[in-house]
């Protein structure tokens, strides 16, 4: 297989909010709001049950390690999933896609939204047996806004101040009304960390830090282990948990090596399982495979500075050609759902009924006739080499269009080479993926479509289409959840027609997990608690 | 003798520094960038821009290559850009595993190549003979992923003899971790060494003073151990030596296939990264590494066989 | 490639520097080795050739709907991962890196050779400078040097091209430079050289023809070295770029499924093995000719 090279797989690109987003607040019921889909797997974790059994330890055998335990100083899924066992923040997503009251038991908003205070949950505590205060919260998130290298930063934008009332209360102040206000607050960067440090200073707190979370960390850190142990917090504020003993993470970048570990029986969960294993690891005994639903799409995404992907024609003739069922069925032997619209069904406001453009090659054929370039034309298709999964997608890619025409030359870059040149938008045409950390539509909807304000140019494509912008801005300021639903099933559908990229697949998060497993569950952002796990 | 000694030391000096230089350059040379390999699709200005400054590529090409050879100087790697601790810290913790690789391979070459050799010599065009050079050009022919992953699956998850990867843990348990990586890595080499040791025993046995050996009524063992081997060791001697470089270098792949943490797995992500400072460094020590392991290997030669040295 | 398979000692001359070609056919006609060797490789040449002619399917054809088919009457070693029938990808790779691996042992061949013998023949300063470059070269971990060159220059052909060339040359260079050390010592160049015949000369008509052969048979081997280091390349994702087919990505594709389908991975691993075989036993075979008995 091709370099693990990818070990910087950023697994997030969140939104850039510009200061042209007015918005208003989505309220409470946003927490009590259902989501879209369900996983195939939930386990019944919060409700009692008599067969759960305390200590033991999990071993659990995962594709990126930790480079830094520092959550306003790093987007890589390697550090967040293991900071995220021992810094909380005050909301969380549950594996349901719904935030939840977590370090916050709530919060009131005042009428103008632009005042936020919200109410800490009385008990929580850090694992030192220090309760948590309200200067502890006002120190996190003022650190991590403040950070200017910091890669999430941006998300506190609207945040002007925040001020402790009293040791139990915070108050936030938005220099506007903003709806995705409640989601950003759950976002890892945003967790709890002990004010000042706890006295230490910023290195020696983080090479063993002190949270609210289920874990803390044996002995100090070390950032290029191969292994890292967590022990169960005896002062964990949900009383009775965690219910294990510790918590050993296993770093095994190769793919077949983790798979041979977990039938082996050397590991009980491993990640990032190979589509091609599902089938074989299913059929092992004692072990099952869990695929949960992720806020994740994977695009082809077109250069609309060039005047064959300015052309609109052109752009649905290439997503009329790609048979996306069949790509799907091949390269992820059916664990991916085929792509349509840019929102996956895992998220919030994902409309069934958008116009995809369905698998048709007479139709992108009369679509090229359209086009000012009828007869084809010869175009290169970038991606990250190292990654096994692009250069699949990109050979079945370069057979489908061939068919209509358009000749197709792969141009595989290591991850480096890369993520430099699609950014100078050096490329015709190239694949990645787009995720969604929170619950909120707005992050997916404001990068791939706002070109001015969304961060990245509309997903680097340059795509602009002022109508389509002007329902983003409208979602965004809509708290009425049957007008927000409308509004976003519009916008899916102009996008659907513009064609500026093509959905691929909703490529789901898959896991293999042993039988003696219990209580493991991934929310649709890749994230998961490890309080709720037991062992038998 | 000394003066030849000191004559290959101050040559290799030479050549570690040749390979410092030239590793800055080739790493400069490549196309993509640290900071946004690190912040992906959160590369905004600003961000890019603080990185580089913290890191120092902001600066000239010459100011930054003065900079990383007055740290040298001074014994000081730099420091990670990814990992953000000091480069020596990451190469002390990973060096041990890619010592104890080599070792071990080195150690499986030998025990395969010296008896294969013998055999094969003392029976020459014989089945035995035929059967240890097909072995051996068979084995040149093989690459060693693959070699390492047949190997994985037949002992590791079919028989369960060995650990399935990983470094293991205990004296016993690294030994045992380290059974299938080393004899895959020994592949890369024993092939060659098989040959060469082979073909050395053949034109010493030919030679004149093995007749007079054997006039002399020693027995056919003895010759071979006491005479054959002895002079047919040098070149095999030079040839392990120049091909530990090899080895070393195979380290990469193999402690990728077996996930084994060590100086090749590391090297080659930092590569990928632009980790510049642990780039450098890592080719720093592994050319050390071998360029010293050439120059012990040529300085035992030249003790063995002093024409060597009018070379 | 830095593994040194040191070939079997300098030739001695014959008469005049060169030994009579009739005996050396005749030598060539006993020799089970080179017999069996240029079999084999002139086999392998064939399907590379003829590789349009004997391909059942094209080996960019996909059927996405009959991926890993096993061993049938319609797909004699089944299809891959995209559905592409195997023995056709199996015979167009066997195209594919024979052409690669003998075009990038071209330049190291050549400029090795020549540089080594001038090297080897005019020793001062050409000689320090060239066996320092060389000493620099093989200190480099090879696939380091290798990988990062290919960064450089781009991945595919052209990026291996030039990573051998800077790399492999070196190998040729000492081999060579060491029997030119010899060659130059033998009475018949001294004899030239007093005789005050002009360096060319000698160098064309006398050195070279004895320590080509030096490195043509280390050419054989070398192919073979160089054809796993594509392969393995290949395993990294940085040899040859998709579609085109080539034994290593094939074997890098079809590690997912060794366990299932064995045959993806399998099958391009014993191709390598056999035209490893081939070659080896072909320059083996020469080798045993040109020495002396």
């Amino acid at each position: 297989m091709p370099i693990p090279g990818h070990r910087l797989v950023t697994r997030r690109d969140l939104l850039k909010y510009g200061a042209a987003g007015s918005a208003a607040v989505l309220l409470g019921p946003l927490a009590a709001r259902s989501a879209s889909a369900s996983p195939s797997r939930l386990r019944a974790a919060r409700t009692f049950n008599p067969a759960i059994q305390r200590g033991g330890t999990l071993h659990f055998a995962r594709s990126i390690g930790p480079t830094t335990l520092d959550p306003a100083n790093t987007i890589i899924a390697g550090d967040i999933y293991t900071l995220d066992k021992i810094l909380e923040p005050l909301y969380l997503t549950n594996p349901a896609g719904q935030l939840v009251p977590w370090l916050a038991s709530g919060y009131e908003v005042s009428s103008d939204h632009k005042t936020f205070t919200f109410a800490l949950r009385s008990g929580a505590k850090f694992s030192n047996g220090k309760p948590l205060v309200a200067e502890d919260v006002v120190f996190s998130i003022n650190r991590a806004r403040k950070d200017a290298a910091g890669p999430l930063s941006f998300l506190d934008y609207a945040i002007t101040d925040i001020s402790a009332k009293g040791t139990g209360s915070v108050v936030f102040q938005l220099s506007q009304p903003w709806a995705p206000f409640l989601s950003d607050i759950s976002v890892f960067a945003n967790a709890i960390l002990p004010a000042n440090f706890g006295g230490q200073s910023e290195k020696e707190f983080f090479a063993a830090p002190i949270g609210t979370g289920p874990f803390t960390l044996e002995g100090s850190f070390t950032p290029d282990a191969n292994s890292l142990t967590l022990k169960a917090n005896p002062n964990y504020w949900q009383a009775g948990k965690p219910y294990l003993a510790a918590v050993e993470f296993l770093y095994v970048d190769n793919d077949n090596q983790r798979v041979l570990q977990i039938q082996g029986g050397q590991v009980d969960i491993i990640d990032t399982v190979p589509p091609a294993n599902v089938s074989s690891l299913k059929a092992s005994s004692g072990l099952s495979v869990d695929l949960f639903p992720a806020w994740q799409v994977d695009l082809l995404v077109m250069n609309e500075r060039l005047p064959q992907f300015a052309d609109r024609h052109v752009r649905r003739a290439i997503t009329y050609a790609i048979n996306r069922p069949a790509l799907v069925h091949a390269a992820s032997f059916g664990t991916a759902k085929p792509g349509g619209s840019f929102f996956p069904p895992s998220l919030e406001y994902y409309s069934a009924s958008t116009s995809v453009l369905e698998f048709s090659l007479a139709q992108a054929k009369a679509e090229l006739a359209q086009s000012k370039f009828p007869k084809g034309f010869s175009t290169k298709l970038l991606i990250d080499g190292g990654v096994q999964k692009w250069v699949t997608f990109a050979e079945i890619i370069k057979a489908q269009l061939q068919a209509i025409g358009i000749n197709v030359q792969i141009t595989p870059l290591d991850h480096s080479a890369f993520e430099a040149t699609f950014q100078k938008y050096d490329y015709d045409m190239f694949i990645d993926y787009a995720i969604n950390d929170i619950s909120d539509p707005d992050e997916m909807a404001s990068f791939e479509v706002d070109v001015k304000n969304g961060g990245s140019e509309s997903y680097w494509s340059n795509y602009d289409n002022p109508t389509a912008i002007n329902l983003v801005h409208k979602a965004e300021a809509e708290y009425d959840t049957a007008k927000r639903a409308s509004l976003y099933a519009q916008i899916q559908e102009i996008v659907a027609e513009d064609a500026p990229f093509v959905a691929l697949d909703y490529p789901p998060y898959i896991y293999a997990v042993s039988d003696h497993v219990h209580g493991f569950a991934v929310n649709p952002g890749g994230a998961y608690r490890l309080e709720d796990v037991w062992l038998t | 003798m000394l003066r030849y000694a000191a004559r290959r030391v101050a040559a290799a000096v030479l050549v570690v520094f040749g390979v410092t230089l030239a590793t800055f350059l080739l790493m400069h040379l490549e196309p993509g960038d640290p900071a946004r390999a690190v912040l992906g699709i959160h590369a905004t200005p600003t961000a890019v821009a603080a990185l580089r400054r913290e890191w120092g590529l902001s600066s000239s090409l010459p100011a930054q290559l003065g900079h990383f050879l007055s740290q040298l100087v001074r014994g000081d790697l730099g420091q990670s850009y990814i990992y953000g601790v000091s480069v020596s810290s990451l190469i002390g913790a990973r060096i041990g595993e890619t010592a104890a690789l080599v070792a071990v391979a080195t150690a499986f070459a030998v025990i395969i190549t010296v008896p294969l050799s013998a055999l094969a010599a003392s029976r020459q065009n014989g089945w035995a003979d035929h059967v240890v050079r097909a072995v051996s050009v068979v084995g040149l022919a093989l690459p060693a992923f693959w070699f390492g992953i047949v190997l994985i699956e037949v002992f590791a998850v079919h028989l369960h003899l060995v650990p399935v990867g990983g470094a293991g843990s205990g004296f016993g348990g690294h030994l045992e971790a380290l059974v299938l990586p080393g004899l895959t890595a020994s592949f890369a080499m024993a092939p060659i060494l098989v040959r060469s040791l082979r073909v050395g025993m053949l034109e010493v046995m030919d030679a004149d003073f093995i007749a007079v050996a054997r006039a002399k009524g020693l027995g056919d063992t003895r010759v071979l151990f006491a005479h054959v081997a002895r002079n047919a060791l040098v070149p095999t001697v030079t040839l392990l030596g120049l091909n530990i470089a090899y080895l070393i270098g195979s380290t990469v792949i193999v402690e990728q296939v077996f996930n084994l943490n060590g100086l090749g797995s590391l090297l080659l992500s930092s590569i990928l990264n632009r980790d510049f400072p642990v780039v450098q460094a890592i080719t720093l020590v592994l050319g050390t590494a071998v360029v010293f392991l050439n120059l012990a290997t040529d300085l035992f030669a030249a003790r063995l066989d002093p024409r060597i040295r009018l070379r | 490639m830095t593994t040194f398979v040191e070939p079997p000692g300098p030739p001695p001359l014959a008469e005049g520097g060169r030994r009579p070609r009739h005996i050396l056919l005749q030598r060539a006609r006993r020799s089970p080795t080179l017999i069996i060797g240029a079999a084999i490789s002139l086999t392998l040449v064939l399907v590379a050739v003829l590789a349009p002619l004997i391909s059942p399917y094209s080996p960019d054809h996909q059927d996405l709907y009959n991926i890993l088919s096993g061993f049938s009457s319609k797909h004699l070693f089944g299809t891959d991962e995209l559905g592409r029938d195997e023995l056709s990808r199996l015979i167009w790779a066997t195209r594919t890196d024979l052409r690669v691996g003998f075009l990038a042992v071209i330049f190291p061949f050549c400029f090795g050779s020549v540089v080594g013998t001038l090297a080897g023949y005019r020793g001062g300063w050409l000689d320090t400078v060239v066996m320092r470059a060389v000493d620099v070269l093989i200190a480099f971990p090879f696939y380091v040097l290798v990988i990062a060159l290919i960064f450089v220059v781009g991945t595919g052909t052209t990026g291996i091209y030039v990573a051998f060339a800077v790399v492999d040359w070196v190998v040729y260079a000492r081999a060579v430079r060491s029997t030119t050390l010899v060659v130059r010592e033998s009475d018949y160049v001294a004899a030239a050289r007093t005789g005050g015949l002009p360096d060319s000369r000698i160098l064309l008509r006398h050195v070279l023809p004895n320590t080509i052969t030096q490195a043509v048979v280390y050419l054989t081997n070398d192919v073979v070295l160089v054809i796993v280091a594509v392969v393995t390349l290949g395993y990294l994702g940085l040899g040859v770029q998709p579609p085109t087919p080539d034994w290593g990505t094939m074997i890098s594709d079809g590690q997912e499924f060794l366990t299932t389908y064995w045959a993806l991975s399998t099958l391009p691993g014993i191709a390598v093995l056999v035209t490893g075989l081939g070659l080896s036993l072909l320059g083996d075979g020469l080798a045993d000719v040109l020495r002396p008995q």
